[in-house]
C-alpha cells in the first residue's frame, strides 16, 4: 500500500494530449481535403452565386484547416508526420463527397451530410474535453463551428432563391454519404462501425476529376473574351470601345475597371485548380493558394457589384469570357501558375493600379476606388504567393528562373494561338455588346466639375504584346 | 549621414532622400510617381537598378526580402525598403 490524496476532480481517463491530437488530424485531414474538393468543384460549377459561396467557403475552410494543423503540433503530434499518415478513411470519406455528379448534388452532399457531420464531431470534441486544460482546442473548435454552421444556413437560403428543393432532391446522395460516414465510425471515428454501403445505389462511382474547360452562368451569352486588349483582331470591338471613351476616360475607367473586375474569375479559376492538380505541397502551398483563389473571386464580385449598382442588366450588357481558362486548359499546372503569376507582376510593376486609382478619384466614383485600393493591396500579396511558390515548385536558381522564363514564353504563345485561333468565332465579338451599353452609358452621365487630371490611360495590359496587331 | 539626392534616368525628375527615410517614402513625399504595393519588399513592384551611387536594404529585414543574390549583384534594389548612402541615379 502507498499512500496518496484523493484525486481533486474527476477527469475523462480517454482525454489526453496523444489521443486530442488524433483526432483533431482526423479532423484536419477532412478540412484539408474538403478545402482542395470545394477549389475543384469552384471551377466546375457555373451558377454564380453557388461559385461565389463556394470559393467563399474553400477559404475559410482553409483557415479551418490551419487552426487545427496548428493545433494538432502543440499537442506533441510529431511534425515530421503532421501531413503524412493521413486517415484512409477520411481521405476516402471526403473523396466520395467529391463525386457529386453535378454541382447541385455535390452541394446537397457537402452541406446536406459532410458538415453536420464535421459539426457533431467539432461538438462531440468540446462535450469531451477539458475547458481549462485544452483552452486553445475549445476555442478554435467554437469558432470553426460558428463558421460551419452559418456555411450551412447560407448555402441553404442561397439554395431556396436559386434551386429551390435542391436538399429534397439530392436527398439519397446525402443518405449515402451519411452512410458512408456512419461505415468508419463517424469523423470521430468513435462511432459504432456500421456495414458500407457498398450495394447503395449511388455507391462505385469513379472517382472525380476536375474539368479542363469551364462554361460561364448559362444567364450569359457564351463570350471568350471581355474587353478588346485581350483579342487584336476584334477591330469592330476596339472601335465600339472607343465610342465609350470618347465619352469621357474617366467614364471608360469606371466601366472598365467593373467588367475586368468581374471577369477575374478565370485568375481565381486558374488557382483553385492548382489547388487540386498539386496534392503533394507544402501545407501553406494550399493556404496561400486558397486566399489567392478567394480573393479573385471577391474581386470578380466587386466588379459583379458596381455593374449591378449602376443598375444594370449584368448578363445583358457584360461579356464574361471563358477564354482564358479555357485556353490554358491544355497546359501543365505549373505553366498556368507561371502565366498568371506573369500577368499580376506585370499589372503591378507598371504602376497600373496607382494611375486607375487616381482617374477613379477624379471620377468621383468612391465605390470604385475603394475596390481597386482593396484589390491592390490583394494583388501585392499574390505577386509574393507566385515569387514564393514558383521558385519552389522550379528551383530557387538559375535553371528554375530560366524554366520560368521557358513556362511563360511558351504559355503566352498558347495563349496567341488560342485568340488566332478563334478570331473569327461569333463568341469573340464584343461590338455588340460595347454598342449596347454605349447607349445605356451615355443616358445615365452627369456633370461634374472638372479637377483637370491629365488623363493618360489607354487600356494598361500585362502583356503588352496582344496589342500589337 | 546625411540628405541624398535621387535622379530618375529616364524620366530626369530627382527628389531629395533624409537619413534613415527609404528611396520610396522619399518619392512619394515629393509627389513623384514610382509603382509600388506592399511597401514591404515582398511584392517586387519596386524593383529598380541602381545606376551609380550606394543604396542599401534595410538591415532590419534585409533577409525577409523578395530579391535574389544575383539581382542584388546585379544592382537592383527594393525602392521601398532601399535607404540612399550617396547620391544615386536609377533606371527608372
Ligand atoms: S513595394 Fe512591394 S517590394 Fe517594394
Ligand atoms: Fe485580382
Ligand atoms: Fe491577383
Amino acid at each position: 500500500m502507498v499512500k496518496v490524496l484523493p484525486a481533486s476532480r474527476t477527469a475523462h481517463a480517454d482525454v489526453r494530449v496523444d489521443n486530442a491530437s488524433q483526432y483533431l488530424k482526423r479532423c484536419y485531414v477532412v478540412e484539408r481535403q474538403l478545402m482542395r474538393t470545394l477549389a475543384a468543384r469552384f471551377v466546375d460549377t457555373s451558377q454564380w452565386d453557388f461559385k461565389r459561396q463556394l470559393s467563399q467557403d474553400m477559404w475559410e475552410t482553409s483557415r479551418h484547416a490551419d487552426a487545427l494543423r496548428t493545433r494538432v503540433l502543440e499537442l506533441r503530434y510529431p511534425r515530421r508526420d503532421v501531413d503524412k499518415k493521413y486517415d484512409p478513411d477520411m481521405l476516402a470519406l471526403v473523396a466520395e463527397c467529391a463525386k457529386g455528379q453535378d454541382s447541385l448534388e455535390f452541394i446537397g452532399g457537402v452541406y446536406g451530410t459532410l458538415l453536420p457531420e464535421l459539426v457533431r464531431a467539432y461538438q462531440d470534441y468540446l462535450d469531451q474535453t477539458d475547458p481549462l486544460d485544452d483552452a486553445p482546442s475549445v476555442y478554435i473548435l467554437r469558432h470553426i463551428i460558428a463558421d460551419k454552421q452559418a456555411q450551412i444556413e447560407r448555402m441553404r437560403a442561397l439554395a431556396e432563391q436559386v434551386a429551390p428543393r435542391l436538399f429534397e432532391a439530392t436527398a439519397e446522395w446525402q443518405d449515402y454519404l451519411r452512410q458512408c460516414c456512419a461505415a468508419v465510425g463517424g469523423i470521430s471515428g468513435q462511432g459504432t462501425r456500421t456495414p458500407p454501403p457498398l450495394n447503395h445505389s449511388l455507391a462505385g462511382r469513379p472517382a472525380y476529376a476536375i474539368g479542363r474547360s469551364v462554361q460561364r452562368d448559362s444567364r450569359w451569352r457564351p463570350a471568350l473574351f471581355h474587353l478588346p486588349h485581350e483579342n487584336k483582331y476584334d477591330v469592330e470591338g476596339r472601335k465600339a470601345w472607343q465610342r465609350i471613351e470618347a465619352l469621357d476616360k474617366r467614364v471608360a475607367m469606371q466601366v472598365w475597371s467593373a467588367i475586368s473586375h468581374f471577369n477575374e474569375i478565370w485568375a481565381a479559376e486558374v488557382v483553385a485548380a492548382s489547388m487540386w492538380d498539386f496534392d503533394t505541397q507544402p501545407w501553406d502551398f494550399y493556404l496561400d493558394l486558397a486566399r489567392w483563389s478567394w480573393d479573385e473571386t471577391r474581386h470578380s464580385t466587386m466588379g459583379y457589384r458596381a455593374l449591378q449598382g449602376w443598375g444594370w442588366n449584368v448578363p445583358d450588357l457584360i461579356p464574361w469570357g471563358n477564354a482564358l481558362y479555357n485556353a490554358m486548359g491544355p497546359m501543365p499546372p505549373i505553366q498556368r501558375l507561371a502565366l498568371l503569376y506573369y500577368y499580376e507582376d506585370g499589372l503591378l510593376r507598371a504602376g497600373t493600379k496607382q494611375i486607375e486609382i487616381k482617374i477613379l478619384e477624379s471620377a468621383q466614383d468612391d465605390g470604385g476606388v475603394q475596390d481597386m485600393d482593396f484589390d491592390w493591396a490583394d494583388e501585392a500579396i499574390h505577386v509574393s504567393y507566385g515569387y514564393t511558390w514558383l521558385r519552389h515548385l522550379l528551383g530557387d536558381n538559375n535553371a528554375g528562373k530560366e524554366e520560368l522564363k521557358r513556362l511563360t514564353d511558351e504559355a503566352r504563345e498558347i495563349i496567341a494561338a488560342f485568340v488566332a485561333q478563334h478570331k473569327d468565332d461569333p463568341q469573340a465579338k464584343l461590338a455588340p455588346y460595347f454598342d449596347r451599353l454605349h447607349d445605356v452609358i451615355a443616358s445615365m452621365l452627369q456633370d461634374i466639375p472638372d479637377d483637370n487630371l491629365d488623363v493618360h490611360w489607354a487600356p494598361v495590359v500585362a502583356d503588352e504584346e496582344v496589342l500589337k496587331a | 549621414m546625411g540628405q541624398f539626392t535621387v535622379r530618375l534616368a529616364k524620366s530626369g525628375a530627382q527628389f531629395v532622400v533624409e537619413s534613415g527615410e527609404t528611396i520610396l517614402e522619399a518619392a512619394e513625399r515629393a509627389g513623384v510617381l514610382l509603382a509600388f504595393s506592399c511597401r514591404g519588399g515582398t511584392c517586387r513592384s519596386c524593383l529598380t537598378r541602381v545606376l551609380s551611387g550606394c543604396a542599401e536594404h534595410d538591415p532590419e529585414y534585409a533577409d525577409e526580402l523578395n530579391i535574389d543574390a544575383g539581382e542584388l549583384a546585379d544592382h537592383y534594389r527594393l525602392l521601398c525598403s532601399a535607404l540612399a548612402c550617396s547620391d544615386i541615379e536609377l533606371e527608372k
